[in-house]
């Protein structure tokens, strides 16, 4: 059971990010600060089975297909969200590991 | 383009919302700024902050600027710059999370050991998300939530209900996730005085009529011992089964627990809060009332339920079970 006290406030044991934890986590930041790509992830998690594909996002959105191409590749990029090759269809749906912080935003 | 399967495409957020996360999304892009609120939330003051962080003092000021600009940050009641509630429900899993030194909670961290209004917000929830997960899970959500915010909040004041807040946020989210979502369910209170006639012929009917397409609570503002045997008996008469509900006092967690509120005899006894949607069925007691004027009672509230139905836009479904 972790200690239910407040943390002690002097600089030797601040349990705050590290300075490259802190990097890592602002490029995260940086590929989800734009509205179209917030909206992107909101429709493939809130999609049957958390995915979608690019032509269902484009409908969802009304945007023109190579927007969210372009969209998607950043988020790919940064590993927010996962391609999924199916048959004639690739899905894509977020990162396991990155959904419980992106639903969190999301909120 | 081949034609899709069938699949069930999410809605978007809408833009305005869209916009509002982006913005603080970018202000957080910034690693100092992110650095800042990580400290900011570990519990030190403001304006110890720049010694913390080992850089100059109007670089701290102008990361605490930016974050206070987009509502991650606000003055408490002293003008010490906290993090807004808002803040720790969408962030503060990434502050953990990014510190591989916290501890990770515990799987089943025992609720007896949280604080009293800790374990307030336990029961509350429970009761509210009952019909869709365990007492133990959602037991199990709240400590989480608790030990997550609590090793961050400088505010302790706050924390039950930031707990709450975001516990439900969770709990909401995984009952979506798991195809349950709570929001695809409505919610309905028929409020009685008794709880043993009115309420629970309503309750009867909405069971049998919607399915599971509906969760029915009863309550009253003064409950008798049991459901009467002429209620049972005059919904057996039609073939509708009277479920289990044993007449209950009337409660606030029931009625924020509602999505509509129907009032039965009893309007004045029952606060509103906003958000809900509530209603009165003028209906006599029906125990006051001879066989005849029970039927004719039993009989209105099904016209009334079918109508609470059409407006819900529930399709009738009988139960199958």
């Amino acid at each position: 059971m972790p200690s239910l006290l407040p943390t002690p406030a002097n600089s030797e044991s601040i349990p705050s990010l590290g300075r490259s934890a802190a990097e890592e986590l602002a490029r995260t930041l940086r590929a989800v600060a734009d509205p179209t790509r917030l909206q992107l992830l909101s429709v493939i998690l809130d999609s049957a089975d958390g995915r979608a594909t690019v032509t269902q996002l484009t409908e969802a959105l009304g945007l023109r297909q190579p927007t969210v191409t372009h969209h998607v590749r950043i988020l790919v990029d940064d590993g927010l969200l996962t391609r999924e090759p199916e048959g004639k269809y690739v899905w894509l749906s977020v990162a396991l590991d990155r959904r419980p912080a992106i639903e969190d935003l999301l909120r | 383009m081949s034609p899709h399967p069938p699949h069930r495409i999410g809605r978007p957020l809408d833009l305005e919302a869209a916009q509002r996360r982006a913005a603080q999304a970018a202000v957080l892009g910034d690693t100092l700024a992110l650095r800042v609120l990580s400290v900011l939330a570990a519990g030190v003051p403001a304006v110890n902050l720049a010694a913390a962080l080992h850089v100059p003092q109007a670089q701290v000021t102008s990361a605490l600027h930016s974050l206070e600009s987009v509502g991650i940050v606000h003055p408490a009641s002293d003008g010490t710059l906290i993090l807004t509630a808002e803040a720790w429900v969408r962030f503060g899993r990434l502050l953990v999370n990014g510190d591989p030194a916290l501890p990770e909670p515990q799987a089943e961290p025992a609720v007896t050991a949280l604080p009293v209004a800790i374990a307030a917000v336990a029961r509350d929830l429970s009761y509210r998300f009952s019909s869709t997960f365990s007492t133990e899970t959602v037991s199990r959500y709240v400590a989480e939530s608790y030990l997550l915010l609590s090793h961050r909040a400088q505010v302790r004041t706050h924390l039950a209900a930031l707990t709450a807040r975001y516990a439900a946020d969770r709990l909401d989210a995984l009952a979506s996730a798991s195809g349950l979502s709570l929001r695809g369910t409505p919610e309905v209170l028929f409020v009685c005085v008794q709880n043993a006639g009115r309420s629970q012929i309503a309750a009867a009917y909405l069971r049998h009529l919607a399915g599971g397409a509906v969760h029915v609570r009863t309550a009253g503002s003064e409950p008798a011992m049991a459901v009467h045997p002429r209620v049972r008996e005059v919904l057996a008469e039609v073939g509708i089964p009277l479920s289990d509900d044993f007449p209950k006092p009337l409660t606030d967690e029931v009625i924020q627990a509602a999505d509509y509120v129907v009032t039965m005899g009893c309007g004045d006894a029952c606060p509103v809060y906003p958000g809900r949607r509530y209603m009165d069925w003028e209906l006599e007691d029906p125990l006051t009332l001879d066989d005849a004027g029970l039927r004719t009672v039993r009989d209105r509230i099904r016209a009334h339920v079918e109508n609470l139905l059409a407006e819900m836009g529930i399709v009738n479904q009988p139960a199958s079970r």
